[in-house]
């Protein structure tokens, strides 16, 4: 289980605080971001990464966009979160594997991760 | 008859009892009583009569049967006896037999003379003594076959006399010499020769010029057996006694065959048309000078044949005005394959009429649109369709004279030219012009002297039968304008350009008009100006009109100018374009540009003039409305955006023919829009945010309380978790709304089953409501093309409303099924329902029930939305309540959406 590590990207820190306890509380490490500068410095290869798009100084999509292009961190599946309904064609224009509506709902966030998690480990 | 024989008493007559009768007569009888063939027998001295059945026929009717019977021959046979008597007598001499052959021998019979034909033998008949003791006639009567003979007879004799009197020549000539066998009388005078010089000799041996052109035709008839005919076929010919000549011939060779097949000779049938060939030829000659005279003619002709106006002659002078450079690109064909151009414009119409009626057209100033040199150019012709007819009065064709006055209308045009930008820059005054209008001067400079016609003279007010001159005409003028009009026509001269003046004159009754003239110097070979002729024209009106319109048009410059508008006209025809300066500026172009179509076309976004403007285009030609959005590039300058909106109009004959519109700058709006869109994004964000960790916060929450049994936590928690997807609608409806408005709402079409859809909205919904939803499904497999997310939006939104709306019922009602090419959704609920009168705004933006505001809090954007939504997808949404009965909402979509193109 040590190797479950989420990488989460958003500017708001209380999403960053809930997201952590929920991702814990079901056995996932959990690193946090306010904008995903450490991704590509990291020594971790993370097993997931939920990226906010608007960011406060950045696009979340290109930093989609970096890891999709990166050798580091291609494999790594990225789940896209915003409050706006156009990230959908947002998510799929940079690459990003899947994408949730804010605001979600604890269910759909661990249901989803947990679709992107089962063939990692295998 | 041999009842009757034996039934006659004999035993009175010089026979005595037939028992005593000899027995060679007895053997005779027999012999004639039993023949079927028509037999008689004069016996004895007394030469009595004895005949058979088969020869009553012969006696007629009320003729010498019965009594011939017994009788003596020469009372039975008066009329005849001269005739048979000689023959009896030579018989019963001793010559055996007499036979003659068709004989005519009249009879008494029918109660008249008859001239009868027989034919018949006289034999001997020998007693028991061997002696000669009767006659035996075997006879018939060929009466019938005789005359049939002589009438047969008669209509060949007939038949040969009018071959002889035919006026056709014929003759037979037969054998590979071609000797005339027989030729009748007008072959003989075709030919001028005598029967005795052509019968019985080779026809080139009686005429040998001729051998030349038809010896091997002829020869040709023999040799394949198939006729030949000749229509006006020239034959160099001597006679009449005058040199050889040539003349003109129809005729037939007709190869003849005998019993067995083969060719023997060859019938000629020949018809002498020299007269008529020459005549025609005379006819062909003087259409040769009349074309070379249209030829000749410096006025354009052309002259067109048949109703379908076969072009047969034309001159240069049509030519260059068809715009045509070489006679071989028009003649034999159309004028319509050569003009393709005036379809539309009335010439094929008026040709059409012309050649019905026969009766001359004639047009002045009359407007051509032709193109020349690859380009639709406008003309101006006075033109007379004339129709041609030939010597029996009908018409065969209709011959096309004009005169161009292009350079003359253009001229005239030149005067009402800033009228007419005014007129088609909105204005539906018309400017009274006609060319009835139009008074003409020629002013020799030398003497001072004026000539002009009566409308010059009516132009100033002067009576018609009054002598005006170049003095008269001066004094007319209003002082003020004298000089400068004479100011004026000194620069024309002295420049040496044509003379334009614009001048109030004075009438005698005191009336002020405005006069306006265009004129043309002329000069002699050492450069003096001789003369200047030209036109008047009275534009009081005109000059009123302009001045109104000058007014109006000054008022709407105004308005442009303020609203910073550009505006056009465009000639859809020719696409030539009239725009104001703030065009010239939108499209990045010096001011005072003459703007082109493609100058404009040029500028536009590739994109946007492939995807958008170009398409507009189109559909307006159609539609009448022109309406576009789209990115101008300047080079130098960032894209800038525009909005084009305008209107076609049509011509008479229903063709677009111009296109007035305006264009605005909308950079800034557009700029404005985005930075709308930008805000509305922030907005979005920032409200959604918080939201999602309060919801986050609060599902985490709900779900340690239940763990822990803190079960008053739960339920306040789960309250919450309510009141927060609440305030998450609320906001997904501003935005919504903000998309409806924006025109940003965007649908993304995909196939989905309808029913499925209904069925998870359903149990969505049954999650968070304590009423029953009742599903009733018609039909189950309702595939349809729509944005499934919006679509569950508008099933969403009914269904919150029936349960909203709807407190003291215990259920819902959905029901689905497919009408007509449309699947339908309706939801009832047993609720409030609305009064009739409210029930067409429900669908509105910000509708609420004044009186609902505290029992049901929302922002009443539902409808509205939903409504949006489904119009999008090209379907219909209604509504069917009763004030305190309930509710039904409804919607349709069409199952067949891939064409709706959202």
């Amino acid at each position: 289980m040590a190797n479950k590590i989420i990488y989460v990207v958003d500017d708001d820190s209380s999403i960053l605080e809930i997201l952590s306890i929920i991702l814990k509380d079901n056995g996932y490490e959990v690193v946090v971001s306010s904008d995903g500068s450490s991704l590509q410095t990291l020594d971790i290869v993370p097993s997931l990464i939920i990226l906010d798009i608007r960011l406060a100084n950045i696009d979340g999509s290109q930093i989609c966009r970096k890891c999709k292009e990166s050798e580091k961190l291609s494999s790594v599946p990225v789940i896209l979160v915003s409050a706006n309904l156009d990230g959908k064609e947002i998510a799929q224009a940079c690459g990003a594997d899947d994408f949730l509506a804010k605001p979600f709902a604890l269910k759909e966030i661990l249901q989803l991760t947990e679709k992107y998690m089962v063939p990692q480990e295998q | 008859m041999s009842a009757l024989m034996r039934g006659t008493d004999w035993s009175h007559t010089s026979m005595g009892p037939i028992e005593n009768w000899p027995q060679s007569l007895k053997t005779t009888l027999g012999i004639l009583l039993h023949s079927r063939f028509p037999m008689f027998l004069f016996w004895g001295p007394e030469l009595l009569c004895f005949y058979n059945d088969a020869f009553v026929p012969s006696l007629g009717k009320d003729g010498k049967h019965p009594h011939a019977l017994g009788s003596k021959a020469q009372d039975v046979w008066p009329e005849m006896w001269t005739t048979i008597y000689p023959m009896i007598l030579e018989v019963m001499k001793g010559n055996k037999a007499i036979w003659s052959k068709d004989q005519l021998i009249p009879i008494y019979r029918n109660g008249t003379i008859e001239d009868a034909y027989w034919t018949y033998s006289y034999s001997q008949v020998f007693d028991e003594e061997n002696s000669i003791a009767g006659v035996f006639v075997a006879v018939a009567e060929t009466t019938a076959e005789v005359r049939m003979i002589k009438e047969l007879e008669e209509s060949e004799n007939q038949y040969r006399n009018m071959i002889a009197q035919t006026p056709v020549g014929i003759a037979v000539l037969k054998g590979p010499d071609l000797v005339v066998e027989t030729a009748n009388e007008f072959y003989l005078q075709i030919v001028d020769k005598k029967s005795e010089q052509m019968i019985g000799r080779p026809l080139f041996s009686s005429l040998p010029e001729v051998a030349g052109s038809v010896e091997g035709l002829l020869q040709g008839v023999m040799a394949s057996g198939q006729p030949y005919q000749g229509n006006e076929f020239p034959v160099s010919m001597r006679r009449f006694g005058k040199d050889e000549k040539m003349a003109y011939f129809n005729f037939t060779y007709q190869p003849l065959r005998e019993k067995d097949g083969v060719i023997s000779g060859v019938i000629v049938v020949v018809n002498e048309v020299t007269d008529i060939v020459l005549a025609k030829h005379h006819a062909e000659e003087s259409q040769q000078r009349f074309s070379e005279y249209v030829k000749a003619s410096p006025m354009p002709i052309g002259i067109y044949i048949g109703r379908d106006m076969r072009i047969q002659t034309v001159n240069d002078a049509i030519l260059k005005a068809w715009g045509r450079k070489n006679e071989s690109e028009v003649l034999g064909k159309t004028f319509r394959e050569v003009l393709p151009e005036l379809e539309g414009q009335p010439f094929f119409k008026l040709l059409e009429d012309v050649y019905t009626t026969g009766v001359a057209f004639h047009s002045d100033n009359h407007r051509v649109d032709l193109v020349h040199d690859g380009e639709l150019r406008t003309f101006y012709f006075n033109f007379t369709y004339t129709p041609l007819r030939d010597k029996d009065g009908n018409v065969y064709g209709v011959m096309n004279t004009a005169l161009d006055i292009t350079d003359l209308v253009v001229a005239k045009k030149q005067l009402e030219r800033s009228q007419q930008e005014l007129l088609t820059a909105g204005s539906r005054l018309s400017l009274a012009m006609d060319a009835g209008r139009l008074g003409s001067y020629d002013l020799d400079l030398l003497t001072g002297k004026m000539e002009c016609n009566t409308q010059c003279k009516i132009n100033f007010g002067w009576k018609i039968n009054s002598a005006f001159d170049f003095d008269d005409l001066l004094q007319s003028i209003v002082e003020e304008d004298r000089n400068d009009m004479l100011a004026r026509l000194n620069k024309s001269l002295e420049t040496r350009s044509d003379f334009n003046a614009e001048y109030r004159v004075k009438w005698p009754d005191d009336s002020i008009h405005w006069i306006r003239t265009y004129g043309k110097p002329s000069y002699n070979e050492s450069g003096s100006a001789m003369r200047v002729a030209g036109i008047t024209i009275d534009i009081t009106e005109s000059k009123l009109a302009v001045q109104k319109i000058e007014e109006s048009e000054r008022r709407l410059n105004m308005t442009l100018e303020y609203t910073q508008t550009a505006s056009f006209d465009l000639d859809l025809q020719t696409r030539a374009l009239i725009a104001n300066n703030r065009m010239a500026e939108i499209f990045g172009y010096e001011p005072g540009t003459k703007l082109t179509f493609e100058n404009l076309r040029s500028r536009f976004h590739p994109d946007d003039r492939e995807g958008i403007v170009e398409p507009a285009y189109e559909r307006a030609m159609t539609s009448g409305n022109y309406f576009y959005e789209a990115r101008v590039l300047v080079p130098g300058s960032s894209p800038r955006w525009i909005r084009t909106q305008g209107k076609v109009t049509y011509n008479d004959r229903q063709q677009p023919f111009h296109m007035l519109g305006t264009v605005m700058d909308i950079t800034a709006e557009k700029n404005e829009q985005r930075r709308k869109d930008e805000f509305m994004g922030i907005v979005t964000h920032e409200l959604k945010t918080p939201l999602t960790s309060v919801k986050a916060f609060t599902q985490f929450l709900h779900q340690r309380s239940v763990i822990s049994g803190d079960q008053q936590s739960a339920a306040l928690l789960s309250k919450m978790e309510k009141q927060v997807e609440r305030l998450n609608v609320l906001i997904e409806d501003l935005l919504d709304v903000t998309k409806v408005e924006g025109g940003k709402m965007k649908f993304q079409l995909a196939a989905f089953n309808f029913n499925m859809l209904v069925q998870e909205i359903c149990a969505e919904m049954r999650l968070i409501t304590t009423k029953k939803i009742i599903l009733e499904e018609k039909d189950l497999n309702g595939v349809i093309v729509g944005d499934k997310y919006r679509t569950g939006q508008v099933i969403t939104n009914f269904l919150s409303n029936a349960i909203k709306y709807s407190p003291g019922a215990d259920r819902v009602v959905v029901r689905v099924f497919e009408a007509g090419n449309e699947m339908i959704c309706e939801v009832q609920d047993f609720g409030i329902g609305i009064g009739k009168e409210n029930q067409s705004k429900l669908f509105q933006r910000f509708y609420r029930e004044i009186d609902d505001v505290v029992t049901f809090p929302g922002l009443g954007l539902g409808l509205y939305i939903s409504s949006e939504i489904i119009k999008r997808q090209n379907g219909r949404i209604w509504v069917d309540s009763e004030k305190g009965e309930g509710s039904i909402f409804g919607f349709s979509l069409p199952i067949n959406l891939e064409r709706s193109g959202q």
